[in-house]
């Protein structure tokens, strides 16, 4: 008896980097692991599709993959994932659930409406209206978008606040909001909580992680609170794999960050239990 | 009393829409809170929003209703977090995000079989060249943009050859001559009009807007947009071809010009629409425990 062979394409953004070489040099380390055990173990046809090369004709759209792996989220693997989940094929995760997730302030007010535990945050369009939340507590300022701590700031005065002025305006003419986030006193460590559907681990870091065996971090037990904030991100967010970032100070937490798809960095099991929950998707 | 909440960026507020549909509010006894994200700090992990101008906060838990007509960042997330916190939301932020990205907008009303022009998404112009010469002409879209913001009409493969395109992606679509009139379908929930109005590329600046009686054709085609997107107000371009009417673009709650007693339709559409969203509540209060709260509590050992 033959086994179900599916089809399985993984959304990648070629690097720069990778333009002109042939091969997937850059692939990371977690992919190439995910893509050998699902040909090896589960003999499935797996293609690497970079959406980015060629003009996309929504006339001649038809998903020829069983199941999408979202892993890059550029304008056009989102637009191809959405065309894929519109003629009936499994995209993980799903187009709506991976913008939304990019987008922070709208991340951080759903997680908020769900109960998740979050710093006290704010957004504007005028820093000079977080000036008053200052009291003595830095806050964090962070893009609206952005990832690994890119365009992040800590702010302890009113004058750096007068300083962070917003300067970049979106299509319609208005600010581009920023988010600030108090400060959370952490004990200088967080919790990066991974998940695979059902499965979960996590790893504790220092904060800030500076050197790569910090960012690697130690393997622990995920508190039940935590696990049970972790699975009400990924209802919330609609996200099946995913990481969460947690602060720790005492005997509270606080959801700081969420990432769809994310490296799975000091999860070494990952890899395996996302190639047998992808093939587990696919056959459903 | 329903409890109205109007996010709208400051530059609608002198358009007719919302305006005009916050004063019939006004004369039906409902005075809603309109909030602008421009002037405004909003705090997602409480939904309050602090509005400058004024001094006064909102809490957007206590509204019955969020209407929004916004398309900025803030905005959008003021209304993410009311739909999240169970607040009826018109239009609702999933519909919202499908429309205001052309590109999956354009996915979407692929995907529902609705009869579009030919559209094609890329990187840039350059990766265009190979389009056959009968593609052409062709209307380059910014992905993000609202009244015809950014659009450029390309006659000929060669004249790619000189745009530069600074938006990281682009949507091409095949142009479709009209006589200087697109069909433009405004609906608000159930109710279709249809109104001839001046193209954008119409050279004749005394062009004024035309309302017709919709056909069952263009209700159809109206209401089909509405389902596919999950819009409930909302406008619809559109253009007719040899095979029927072409849709153009869709947009959520526009200015409706040109519609009779619009704004009327709209305040009692809300205020039906609010009336029913609160029964539902309430009752849901009774049958349905409260959304899953993890307490900020001790972690257990």
């Amino acid at each position: 008896m033959s086994r179900f062979q599916p089809r399985i394409a993984f959304l990648l953004q070629r690097s720069q980097a990778d333009a002109s070489a042939s091969s997937w040099a850059s692939l990371s380390a977690v992919t190439t692991e995910i893509v050998a055990r699902l040909r090896e173990v589960y003999d499935a046809r797996v293609d690497l599709l970079t959406p980015d090369e060629q003009p996309l004709e929504l006339g001649h759209l038809r998903a020829e993959h069983d199941l999408y792996v979202l892993k890059a989220k550029t304008p056009l693997t989102l637009a191809v994932a959405s065309a894929a989940a519109a003629t009936g094929a499994t995209v993980i995760n799903t187009c709506e659930a991976s913008s939304l997730t990019r987008d922070k302030l709208a991340t951080t007010a759903v997680l908020a409406a769900n109960g998740v535990p979050l710093p006290p945050s704010w957004a504007t369009g005028r820093p000079a209206l977080l000036r008053d939340l200052l009291n003595g507590r830095p806050l964090w300022l962070k893009p609206q978008r952005g990832s690994q701590g890119h365009g992040v700031q800590r702010l302890m005065s009113a004058a750096e606040m007068d300083a962070a002025e917003c300067s970049a305006h979106d299509v319609y003419g208005l600010p581009v909001p920023v988010f600030a986030q108090q400060d959370v006193p952490s004990g200088g460590r967080d919790l990066k909580v991974f998940v695979v559907g059902e499965r979960m681990w996590a790893i504790t870091r220092p904060f800030p992680a500076r050197t790569l065996e910090d960012k690697l971090g130690a393997p622990c037990r995920v508190p039940p609170l935590i696990r049970e904030a972790a699975v009400a991100c990924g209802r919330a967010l609609g996200l099946e794999l995913y990481g969460v970032d947690f602060l720790v100070a005492g005997d509270e937490f606080f959801a700081v960050d969420v990432n769809a798809l994310p490296g799975y960095k000091g999860v070494p099991e990952a890899p395996a239990a996302i190639a047998d929950y992808v093939y587990e998707r696919a056959s459903r | 009393m329903v409890k109205v909440g109007v996010i709208a960026e400051r530059r609608y507020l002198s358009q007719s829409m919302p305006a005009a549909a916050l004063r019939a509010l006004e004369a039906r006894g409902i005075w809603a809170d309109v909030m602008c994200p421009d002037d405004a700090r909003f705090a997602p992990e409480t939904g309050l929003v602090h509005i400058a101008r004024n001094g006064w906060t909102a809490d957007l838990n206590e509204y019955d209703v969020v209407v929004s007509r916004n398309r900025n960042g803030l905005g959008l997330a003021m209304l993410s977090y009311a739909e999240a916190a169970g607040v009826l939301t018109i239009n609702s932020y999933a519909s919202t995000e499908r429309i205001r990205n052309k590109a999956h907008m354009a996915v979407w009303l692929s995907r529902a079989g609705l009869l579009c022009p030919p559209t094609i998404l890329a990187r840039d112009a350059s990766t265009l060249a190979g389009l056959p010469r009968s593609s052409f002409p062709l209307i380059l879209k910014p992905t993000y943009g609202d009244n015809s913001q950014g659009l450029l009409l390309v006659r000929r493969p060669e004249d790619l050859e000189t745009i530069e395109w600074s938006d990281d992606l682009l949507l091409a679509q095949r142009y479709l001559p009209s006589d200087g009139f697109d069909l433009k379908l405004y609906v608000c929930g159930r109710s279709v009009f249809a109104v001839y109005k001046p193209s954008p590329f119409n050279g004749d600046p005394a062009a004024a807007p035309r309302p017709v009686n919709p056909t069952p054709a263009m209700v159809d085609l109206a209401l089909r947009c509405g389902a596919t997107f999950g819009l409930e107000m909302y406008g619809v371009d559109t253009i007719e071809t040899s095979d029927g009417l072409a849709v153009i673009e869709v947009n959520e709650f526009p200015n409706f010009t040109g519609v009779p007693h619009a704004a009327d339709c709209i305040a009692d559409y809300v205020l039906a629409r609010a009336r029913a969203a609160r029964v539902q509540k309430g009752a849901a209060r009774v049958t349905v425990p409260t959304a899953h709260r993890v307490p900020a509590a001790a972690l257990a050992g």
